[in-house]
């Protein structure tokens, strides 16, 4: 095991432009915590998965994963790294077997083993016996379990995933959920970003809140959670991002739509 | 070296078969019998055609320096404009972001697997574009036995320059709004490249007075600034024991180093891949109030259907560079004889002049500009977001939306063409009513000829494909080449009328009435087969 932490973010900014994703995030994630990592949409947590993955260069800032810092030991870090964004993580042209032969040569593991490993995996997620289709053939649920099949494949130490139950059914989110629990508890780290808030304050040890481009809270879940009005983590979550009051809105809307149709109906 | 090559060979093996498979799109999806070869067998036809051509063109008419410079020349030019448009995404692919980026892949491995997948198609081109002149060409009179391989690895040469010229400049800048805007001007310098090869062409064919000998043998200055033709003269000098061997090696050495430069900067785009799913937030169609329908847009169509055709179309020719680079360039060849004529003085008016020469370009214009429709057409079928297609497919009518695309082409592409080459009627003729006369039959032609290529084109709903390597240059052909015979046939007849007001006036409203026939023909077809479809 590496020393230090597992994730490390230093003053990560990112700029497009004028626009501002990212400014001056700063976390940690140490060996053997599920960490939550929220926002609301748009608040730069795709970008700032993105940039852990190494696939964005930060515009300023250090980050390192498994004691590698990514600018100067990129390899090193991405070896230890496993990552499911929220879409496109894989070939839609190419079969889950076909995939498992890909990552096999690219980490270069021995082929055998982790064409079991990758069936063991698929298994896992119920999509064995679809090892042989083309993925653009598949389902979003079955698209979505065989990547988090090839996102753990090399036994990654530091997993990264971008709203990984999207699309998931309730029984294989329910074996994604041990998983990364089980796999926490064995010394490993997850970043897990979510929207599914109660599933955070479940899952997670800690969460780190972003709010248009900045850390608003990192803290453990059970402490972030007693801070709240109603003692969960929703309602510490809508008054850090400073959503406006969301009950009663959609009633609302609807209300208008039948006054509307009311009034068309008399005239 | 085991250490690199498994990564390598692995990511080499999984590109190609992507490429491979994506090439099989049309038999997955049956979308027509003329769809079912795939799209590079139209590529390897066009090569080996436009090689034959030059080949047969050029050989025993014309000395081995002029024979070799001129098939190199016709070498570069192909290679370069299927990498621009094309061939580019086997050099970068923006799906590499999320699925490998995050992988310990060295850049310098994902570069040369990236420049071996391009190398695949490159090496194909090459080939296809030396068999003529390396194997007619040793048949010359003032060759030596050296000329085969020689040629083949000045071939090689060439086509591996231009083809990594392509990759350097698209890795210098992935995918962000300055290349956007370059593959547009890509797209345009493609159209200029077409122009230079059309003129030479088209001496070639003029040439019943020996012409083409007397060009090869006394070739203007700029023809001796193009790199291919020292290199052509060194070829026939070294090939019979003469100089000329430290050039072609130079050249070699020249395509090697452009190769390296490429792939090593390939391997510094990748380090930044992400860049390639990110840009910078832009606003957008902001005055829109829920109807595209309104306005000249509205005023333009007949349904809400054809109107977000329409609009459709606007909103991918203004925003993706990738539809720009792949059709634009079929208006090259008509812009180029329109240009040139009036360039070299060769736009001779066709309403007085006799049976001359040179009213040759000004009805080529015609003939070229209304050829171009088929390919303008075809290429809207394709769209990188061609997964958000099923809306268009559960539309109520589909055939009104691909009306819609088909107004879109003819009325903002073809139509200002149009004017364009009235313009030049009139800058040449200084006679406004026969540069408008000529504008007007123009566009009978065109017009006529984009609602018959519709009627064959739109065998799937717009903007509703993923593009596959040589789509765009491949399939279309066949429709082209029938497009570019009605219309010729039609000038024709429009020339042989233009001397009789009465019988010109009747050949005018025959076309007019075969224009309306032929546009309820193409929505009768279109609905049909759409709404199979969809």
């Amino acid at each position: 095991m590496a020393d230090g932490n597992a994730i490390e973010a230093r003053g990560v900014h990112k700029q497009y432009g004028d626009v501002h994703a990212v400014s001056g995030v700063d976390f940690v994630v140490p060996w053997g915590q599920v960490c939550g990592y929220l926002g609301p949409n748009g608040a730069g947590k795709s970008t700032t998965l993105r940039m852990l993955a190494g696939i964005l260069t930060p515009t300023s800032g250090t980050i390192s994963i498994a004691g590698h810092a990514l600018a100067t030991s990129p390899l090193e870090a991405r070896r230890a790294l496993g990552f499911v964004p929220d879409s496109g993580a894989l070939y839609g042209l190419l079969s889950a077997r076909e995939h498992i032969a890909l990552i096999s040569d690219l980490y270069e593991l021995p082929p055998t083993p982790t064409h079991e490993r990758g069936q063991e995996l698929l298994r896992l997620f119920e999509v064995a016996d679809l090892e042989d289709r083309r993925v653009d053939t598949l389902s979003k649920g079955q698209r979505q379990k065989v990547a988090l099949a090839m996102g753990l494949l090399h036994e990654p130490r530091v997993l990264l995933l971008d709203e990984p139950l999207s699309g998931l059914d309730a029984s294989a989110a329910r074996v994604l959920k041990d998983l990364l629990r089980g796999l926490a508890d064995r010394g490993n780290a997850v970043l897990y970003s979510s929207h599914i808030l109660d599933v955070v304050e479940r899952l997670c040890d800690r969460a780190v809140i972003l709010s248009a481009g900045r850390v608003v809270a990192d803290a453990p879940t059970s402490e972030l959670v007693a801070r709240g009005a109603d003692k969960t983590l929703e309602s510490v979550f809508h008054s850090l991002t400073r959503a406006k009051d969301v009950e009663g809105l959609a009633d609302a809307f609807l209300d208008r739509k039948t006054s509307r149709k009311k009034k068309k109906s008399k005239a | 070296m085991s250490r690199v090559s498994r990564p390598l060979r692995g990511l080499v093996r999984t590109f190609l078969l992507m490429d491979l498979r994506a090439q099989h799109y049309s038999q997955a999806t049956g979308v027509g019998a003329g769809a079912l070869i795939p799209p590079l067998y139209w590529v390897i036809g066009q090569f080996l055609t436009l090689s034959a051509l030059t080949t047969a063109a050029l050989f025993g008419r014309v000395d081995a320096d002029f024979f070799a410079a001129a098939n190199l020349g016709v070498l570069a030019l192909g290679v370069f404009s299927a990498m621009v448009v094309e061939f580019h995404e086997a050099a970068l692919d923006p799906a590499d972001a999320s699925v490998l980026a995050w992988r310990p892949i060295p850049r310098r491995i994902y570069a040369l697997a990236r420049m071996t997948n391009v190398g695949v198609y490159v090496g194909g081109m090459i080939l296809l574009q030396t068999i003529f002149p390396a194997i007619v060409g040793a048949a010359q009179r003032d060759v030596g036995m050296g000329w085969l391989p020689l040629y083949a690895l000045a071939a090689l040469a060439v086509g591996g320059t231009a083809a990594a010229l392509v990759v350097l400049l698209h890795a210098l800048r992935p995918l962000s709004r300055a290349l956007d805007d370059l593959r547009t001007g890509f797209a345009w310098v493609q159209i200029v490249g077409i122009m230079v090869v059309f003129y030479g062409g088209q001496l070639m064919l003029r040439n019943g007075t020996g012409s083409l000998e007397w060009f090869a043998a006394h070739p203007p200055a700029w023809f001796s600034l193009m790199p291919t033709t020292p290199l052509g003269g060194a070829i026939a000098s070294a090939s019979r024991g003469g100089p000329g061997l430290g050039l072609v090696a130079a050249a070699l050495g020249v395509g090697v180093l452009t190769v390296g430069v490429a792939t090593a900067q390939l391997g510094r785009a990748w380090a930044d891949l992400g860049r390639l799913g990110s840009d910078t937030a832009r606003t957008v169609g902001g005055r829109l109030a829920g109807t595209l329908g309104s306005g000249w847009i509205g005023a333009l169509t007949g349904s809400r259907g054809q109107a977000a055709g329409l609009w459709l179309f606007r909103t991918a020719l203004l925003r993706d560079s990738e539809l720009r680079s792949r059709s634009l360039p079929a208006l090259g060849t008509g812009a180029a004889a329109a240009a040139l004529g009036v360039l070299t003085d060769q736009f001779a008016d066709p309403f007085v002049a006799g049976a001359s020469a040179d009213v040759v370009l000004p009805l080529a214009a015609i003939v070229l500009l209304a050829a171009a429709s088929p390919s303008l057409l075809y290429n809207t079928l394709f769209s990188r977001d061609h997964a958000a297609a099923w809306r268009l497919r559960a539309a109520p009518s589909p055939a009104e939306l691909a009306e819609g695309v088909r107004k879109g082409v003819a009325l903002l592409v073809l139509l200002p063409a149009t004017l364009a080459v009235g313009l030049a009627a009139q800058v040449a003729w200084r006679a406004p009513l026969h540069a408008a006369g000529f504008a007007l039959g123009t566009w009978l032609v065109v017009s006529l000829c984009s609602k018959v290529a519709a009627a064959n084109v739109f065998t799937d709903v717009p903007l509703s494909r993923p593009a596959a390597r040589g789509g765009a240059l491949g399939p279309i052909a066949v429709l082209t080449a029938g497009i570019g015979a009605v219309a010729s046939t039609i000038v024709g007849l429009l020339w042989l009328a233009r001397g009789t007001p009465a019988l010109l006036g009747a050949a005018v409203g025959a076309l007019v009435i075969a224009d309306v026939i032929a546009g309820r023909m193409a929505r009768h077809r279109m609905a049909r087969i759409l709404g199979r479809r969809s």
